[in-house]
């Protein structure tokens, strides 16, 4: 088997007293989609910061593609190809939709520093970004503010983002927050299509067990901070464990 | 190509301005165009990269000092003074930008004001060398050496196009930088800095980088007043004179490129007018600038051109 694309030793980071994660240990294998899943308050969201940079860990190792990562600063693990979105939606409100992929691209490209040129000169870059756009299916707007989008649309733009860092695995950070039925199930479908089309890792959290279950290859658990349980969906659908932590087993909601 | 439309006819209008203008209207103008690069050289900070810089006033008076110091101790011809000049305030924008830009919002903005204090200080008690509360003064306006011929500046009109030509081709170098890739990162930088490191930019190194080139021009900006003025004095670095370029950013827009020198022009209009009654022009100031916070956030400039976008129907929604 290939070598895994994350792999994370005893990772904790503690607030204070409290530790928000603790001593979890776990690897990622390329080319799936991880859900990574777990009560409000598992932990979810420190791990992403932790393994991202955005938190220097407390203890534990981060080997992201064979790389040391751990405690490194957030540009630095996003240029080695590990991307994220995030919960709370977290793009370029005054800037175009297109300037908000562009961003990314340009850092992608190492274009950043160039100064005297415009930017819609770069053809390549333009053509990339409509590329990305074109996937989302917000090609038509590609003019417009990202703050005059819907909620929905924004959250396409968060995914985006990311996407545009050419990552090599991307961490999803509940793409589907306060979203509804209908712009749910858009999203999911946007996350397969968008997996199958790119073949990148994909990890991301979710509160909708039917959604997870039927999108990822993979489960991880995380219950208070630890792991708590990780295998295939059917394994976890029926682990004792994790019935127990969501309380009575509401997993086949 | 619509802007051309505009600017071909204020190209013309500046060109020929000394050729129909009195000599004190020269000179007014010649203050307005070096305090309009220097407001200018401040928005590339606040504007588009969203640093509140309180001591911008630092790089325009170590650019003033040096001038001065250059053309009252040496005879060096113009060039040379106005790039060592320049050089001076990008060193020093170097070193306190190196600091300052650690911070974020209001501590980035009293960081800079701390050492715009500190500059001043050190202007204002270092009498040997900077004149102290005096300043540098007796001194001519460097010749400006061509291969043919050394041409005098001491004539208002001189000195305009001189001040015209420089401070143009800097306006457009900043407008070139605020288009390009870079350009676009302190955009995003200013949208949302956390994002932008997640996307793999280095955002100490890329504000660092922005607030260099904003005390380099502000630097030249500061040169080219000293020679303007015959003299630097402690008022070039004074906590006031980093306040002119925010008053006039506001004043015109911080949104629209040529916003804080659309500003720069109200700010001396109004001063010019407003003194000719009284000398408490401030108390004026205050009460244009507050409706204009109020009412209109993004400028007077800044809110024409929103005007005329709707008018045409280019609106920003989709």
């Amino acid at each position: 088997m290939a070598e895994p694309i994350l792999v994370v030793e005893n990772l904790s980071k503690s607030f204070g007293e409290f530790f928000a994660v603790k001593g979890v240990s776990l690897s990622i294998e390329r080319g799936r989609i991880t859900a990574l899943i777990g009560p409000n308050g598992a932990g979810k969201t420190t791990f992403y910061n932790t393994i991202t940079g955005k938190y220097k860990p407390t203890s534990g190792r981060v080997i992201f593609n064979g790389t040391d990562i751990t405690g490194l600063a957030p540009y630095k693990i996003a240029k080695l190809g590990l991307c994220r979105s995030f919960q709370i939606t977290n793009i370029f409100l005054d800037n175009t939709v297109e300037e908000n992929i562009l961003a990314a691209l340009i850092s992608y490209h190492n274009k950043g520093l160039a100064m005297f040129r415009d930017v819609y000169s770069y053809r390549k870059l333009l053509d990339e970004a409509h590329e990305i756009l074109k996937l989302l299916g917000l090609e038509d707007k590609a003019k417009v503010k990202a703050k005059n989008l819907s909620y929905g649309d924004k959250r396409l733009v968060e995914i985006g983002i990311a996407l545009a860092c050419y990552p090599k695995m991307i961490l999803l950070d509940e793409p589907t927050a306060g979203m509804t039925p209908a712009e749910t199930d858009k999203m999911i479908q946007m996350i397969k299509a968008l997996f199958e089309e790119t073949g990148i890792t994909f990890m991301l959290t979710e509160h909708d067990m039917k959604v997870v279950f039927s999108i990822s290859h993979w489960i991880i658990v995380l219950h208070q901070g630890q792991l708590l349980a990780q295998g295939r969906p059917e394994e976890i659908r029926e682990n004792p464990l994790v019935k127990e932590a969501y309380l009575g087993g509401s997993l086949d909601a | 190509m619509k802007r051309l439309a505009f600017i071909l006819p204020a190209a013309l209008g500046l060109l020929l301005f000394p050729k129909v203008s009195s000599t004190f209207y020269v000179l007014l103008l010649t203050e307005i165009l070096i305090f309009a690069l220097f407001a200018l050289s401040f928005n590339l900070l606040f504007g588009y990269t969203g640093l509140l810089s309180f001591g911008h006033a630092a790089f325009f008076g170590l650019g003033g000092y040096t001038a001065a110091l250059l053309s009252y101790y040496t005879h060096i011809s113009l060039v040379p003074v106005l790039a060592i000049s320049t050089l001076s305030a990008a060193l020093g924008a170097g070193i306190i930008g190196f600091f300052c830009i650690r911070r974020d919002e209001i501590y980035f903005a009293m960081l800079t004001l701390g050492f715009g204090m500190m500059v001043f200080t050190v202007v204002h008690q270092w009498r040997s060398l900077t004149g102290g509360s005096d300043g540098i003064t007796g001194f001519e306006i460097p010749k400006l050496n061509l291969v043919f011929a050394q041409i005098s500046l001491f004539s208002p009109a001189s000195f305009y196009y001189l001040t015209l030509i420089t401070c143009s081709l800097l306006a457009l170098t900043l407008w070139v930088i605020t288009k390009s890739p870079f350009g676009l990162i302190l955009k995003s930088m200013r949208e949302n800095t956390e994002r932008v490191a997640f996307i793999g930019i280095n955002v100490k190194l890329y504000r660092w980088i922005a607030f260099i080139i904003a005390g380099t021009i502000a630097g030249f900006s500061g040169a080219l007043f000293a020679l303007y003025d015959r003299m630097a004095s402690p008022t070039m670095v004074h906590w006031t004179m980093s306040a002119k370029p925010v008053l006039m950013t506001i004043l015109g827009g911080p949104r629209i490129f040529l916003g804080p020198a659309v500003g720069a022009v109200i700010f001396y209009l109004l001063e010019h007018i407003i003194t000719q009654y009284t000398q408490s022009w401030m108390i004026f100031l205050g009460a244009v600038l507050i409706p204009i916070v109020i009412f209109f956030p993004e400028g007077v400039m800044g809110t024409i051109v929103m005007w005329i976008k709707n008018i045409t129907g280019r609106g920003t929604d989709g």
